[in-house]
């Protein structure tokens, strides 16, 4: 698998801030990657160390096979970048700072320009001072979207935004992944994630602590069964991965580690199942078992 | 909730902010006028020495545009004298406080952050002004202080401690307006410099012309001289600056209070929809945000220049007019010396004052950097030095630009005065040429610094006031002379009057390149943001 973004072992810190902290971090070429963690994670530092605006204190990163210190200029022209929080200059037009950005990337097709201000309700004639924070957003996400580059590279891209329009830009960076480009899409809206992603990795204190996707990260967590029993339940409780164990009468509900799933199923039907619903991990689930302090240790 | 809720909290605020900044201020000022005193006892010991002195300071016209008339022989009324800047000077500090805890806060956002918690909305303002009336006037009870324990006059002294309190908080308040009418920072700064410099030119006009005693009273600078601590001791004249500064604090409270948060008073207009051919590369858009502050400094020194001119005709007069100037001028040379030793010093302070917008113009990437827009250019095909030499040229050649605009207008008036078109622009320009590497050497210190410790980068204001302070009083400050070598504008030649030397010229201008070099290094290889 051919990679747009490698990085191994980065580190950076802020004074005493361990901002990153050996991270491994890999984005295969043409797939939506999705890049969560909690604040202060590093998601922002990473992305700024692609773009070759912090210098990495050790470790390796590369970016569409070059390195994003050395090879900056060369490379941003093949790549956009669209930050959280968009500071636009207050005496330019809407319009003018989509124009100047795509043009420093080198050009950008009028048509998808038009189409994309279309899209996004936008009117680029205001000054940068009159925008709204979803509208200052939404001049970086036209900007960035409208440029023919290789590598988008988003930092929470959708922060200020209302849902019709976080819909529309679902829409954009499928139409983007369509295209064959690759997206590194930093993000705190799980269903952003769920919808739009191949892969996701979490980051957590500087570092990657899981990388997969979806369904690879959910069968790392629980499943929740309810089941109606014929059988005796006793035993159950015994049972290896099996937890939050409640039994009223025939009626047994629990959680079990998605890995034992198979073995408790079968036990299940040794005791005779009436009835019986299981329902996956919600990604909420998922997220705050990865985000909360306790998998730090486990995760290792 | 009020709104003044929460001022308490942001006086403390800015207390803990500028924790460091505020005390150096008060004791820098408050220490100028006792540290003037033993210079002036040793330079003229006598009090005949000093009448005589009194006599040849007020015939010479350079003595009398740049720090106003002296108005006693005491040696109290001469330290007045000749430390009058400083109290202006007090004020630009405190202006500059002013708007860098409103307008600056509220264009960073931290005002709307503020805003949301329990701090009404006028608390800002009124926490601003507050800590700088306090301090105005801890500083001119420590200047009063030191002269009464130098056992200068009570009455003068407290005076003249009023003066420094009055100028520092009569400035506030015109920046406080100022902060209100404009939407950034730096317009709001660049309308205080304007009302700043028009009323000390108003000033000047009223010393030097006789006719025009209305312009001294018209103008802030002139009120606070006609306190005339020591001779006079004129404290009716203190409800001007203080009736000025209710009726403007008034003003600004008014304007706050009708404008949005985060909007000026000046309304904004649509713009344009597509980028013109300009904005296609980091030196177009660098054009864009530099050339409003450029037009208006060129206009505010062409007005400059025009009057700075015209004034040589005042000069003429006042030599003229008196027998014992007319000795003087034998002794040193004829009439065209001391008219030429007044364009020079006043080509000095429009050097000096040039300085002030190359700095401002170098300091704009750093703006541009923490504003957080600058890594959006960087995010694309821009390097690092192409992004910055867009802003460098303003820096470098922009106080060029200015200073063309004054050197233009004030060459006509003063070639009209003297009915010699010819010498007046090969002096003027000469003159202003050779301020330039000495304003390089700052403009270079601020990109120094903002390559290798942008933080520190507030320092180069620091070293502008030093110059101006050296360079105004180093002498009478009875200063060692490495100390005033450390100010580029003590190197250059004064012209007209002086031979042109090359050698210290060319020095300035290695020295300035080479920090310009080590700053851009230092860039490209910083973390940026
Ligand atoms: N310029 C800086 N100076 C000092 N510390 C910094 C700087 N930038 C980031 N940090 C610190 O580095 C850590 C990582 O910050 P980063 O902005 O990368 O987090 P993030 O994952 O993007 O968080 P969020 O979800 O809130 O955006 C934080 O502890 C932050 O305080
Ligand atoms: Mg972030």
């Amino acid at each position: 698998m051919e990679h747009a973004i490698t990085t191994k072992n980065l580190a950076k810190r802020f004074g005493s801030t361990h901002a990153l902290d050996g991270l491994n971090l890999q984005v295969a070429k043409g797939e939506v990657h999705g890049f969560l963690g909690p604040n202060g994670a590093g998601k922002s530092t990473t992305i700024r160390i692609l773009l070759g605006l912090l210098r990495a204190d050790s470790g390796e990163a590369r970016l569409l096979d070059g390195d994003p210190w050395r090879d900056a200029v060369t490379l941003h022209r093949r790549l956009a970048y669209v930050p959280g929080d968009v500071n636009l200059w207050p005496s330019l037009s809407g319009g003018e700072v989509i124009d100047l950005l795509g043009r420093l990337r080198g050009g950008l097709d009028p048509k998808r320009r038009a189409e994309l201000l279309d899209r996004f309700d936008l009117d680029p004639r205001k000054k940068g001072r009159t925008y709204s924070k979803g509208n200052r957003q939404k001049v970086a996400l036209v900007a960035a979207l409208a440029s023919d580059v290789e590598l988008l590279l988003l930092d929470e891209p959708t922060a200020g935004l209302d849902p019709l329009m976080e819909a529309v830009f679902r829409e954009c960076i499928v139409e983007e992944r369509d295209r064959g480009r690759t997206v590194l899409l930093s993000s705190h809206i799980l269903s952003e994630v769920e919808a739009l992603c191949d892969r996701v990795s979490i980051i957590r204190s500087g570092r990657i602590v899981e990388s997969g996707t979806l369904t690879q990260l959910r069968h790392l967590t629980r499943t929740s069964i309810r089941a109606e029993l014929t059988g005796s339940p006793d035993g159950i409780a015994d049972l290896p991965g099996v937890h939050d164990l409640v039994v009223e009468g025939d009626r047994v509900s629990f959680e079990v580690d998605t890995p034992r799933l198979n073995d408790t199923l079968t036990r299940l039907v040794g005791i005779g199942v009436a009835g019986l619903t299981s329902r996956p991990p919600t990604l909420e689930e998922l997220f705050m078992r990865h985000y909360s302090d306790d998998v730090a240790g486990a995760g290792k | 909730m009020t709104s003044l809720t929460g001022t308490g909290g942001l006086i403390r605020f800015i207390l803990r902010r500028d924790r460091f900044l505020l005390p150096v201020w008060i004791v820098f000022f408050g220490a100028i006028p006792a540290a003037l005193a033993p210079g002036i006892t040793e330079v003229w010991p006598t009090q005949a020495d000093r009448d005589a002195a009194v006599g040849l300071i007020e015939n010479t016209p350079a003595f009398t545009a740049l720090l106003g008339r002296v108005f006693d022989s005491s040696i109290g009324g001469l330290v007045a004298w000749r430390g009058s800047m400083m109290p202006v000077l007090l004020g630009i500090v405190t202006a500059v406080t002013v708007i860098r805890h409103t307008r600056t806060d509220e264009e960073a956002g931290r005002r709307e952050l503020l805003g949301s918690t329990v701090v009404g909305r006028q608390a800002g303002l009124t926490a601003a002004l507050v800590v700088v009336t306090l301090a105005s006037l801890a500083t001119g009870a420590l200047a009063a202080a030191s002269m009464i324990g130098q056992d200068e006059a009570v009455a003068g002294s407290l005076l003249l401690g009023a003066q420094y309190a009055a100028g520092g908080v009569v400035f506030a308040a015109v920046a406080a307006v100022c902060a209100q009418l404009t939407r950034g920072a730096g317009s709001a700064r660049g309308m205080f410099f304007l009302v700043l410099g028009a009323a000390f030119a108003l000033r000047m006009t009223g010393d030097l012309d006789p006719d025009a005693t209305w312009a001294t009273w018209a103008s802030p600078v002139g009120w606070l001289q006609q306190l005339q601590p020591y001779a006079d001791d004129d404290w009716a004249v203190l409800a001007l600056p203080a009736a000025a500064t209710l009726l403007l604090t008034a003003a600004a409270f008014l304007l706050q209070s009708h404008r949005d948060v985060e909007a000026g008073v000046l309304p904004t207009r649509l713009g344009r929809a597509e980028a013109g051919p300009g904005l296609s590369h980091p030196t177009g858009l660098a054009w864009r945000l530099q050339r409003a502050g450029l037009l208006g400094w060129s206009i505010g020194f062409a007005a400059l220049g025009l009057m700075l001119g015209s004034m040589v005709d005042g000069v003429q007069d006042m030599l003229d007019s008196s027998e014992f100037m007319q000795q003087v001028i034998m002794q040193m040379g004829g009439s065209d010396e001391i008219t030429e030793a007044f364009i020079a010093s006043m080509l000095g302070i429009l050097g000096l004052v040039a300085a002030g917008y190359g700095i401002q113009a170098a300091l704009k990437p750093r703006a541009e950097e923490t504003g957080l827009r600058a890594e959006q250019l960087l995010a694309t095909g821009v390097s690092r030095l192409g992004w910055t030499t867009g802003h460098l040229l303003f820096a470098y050649l922009g106080p060029a630009v200015v200073m063309a605009a004054g050197g233009v207008t004030m060459a006509l008036s003063y070639g009209a005065v003297v009915d010699d078109f010819g010498t007046a622009v090969s002096q003027v320009a000469a003159g202003l040429a050779v301020q330039l590497p000495a304003i390089w050497v700052l403009t270079g210190l601020a990109v120094l610094l903002f390559g290798l410790a942008p933080r520190l980068l507030g320092l180069t204001w620091v070293a502008l006031t030093l110059c101006l302070v050296f360079g105004q009083l180093g002498a009478a400050l009875r200063l060692p002379q490495w100390a005033l070598d450390l100010s580029p504008f003590t190197h250059i030649p004064q012209i007209p009057g002086e031979d042109p030397r090359l050698t210290p010229v060319l020095w300035l201008v290695g020295v300035a390149a080479a920090m310009t070099v080590a700053g851009l290094a230092g860039f490209r290889r910083r973390d940026v943001g």
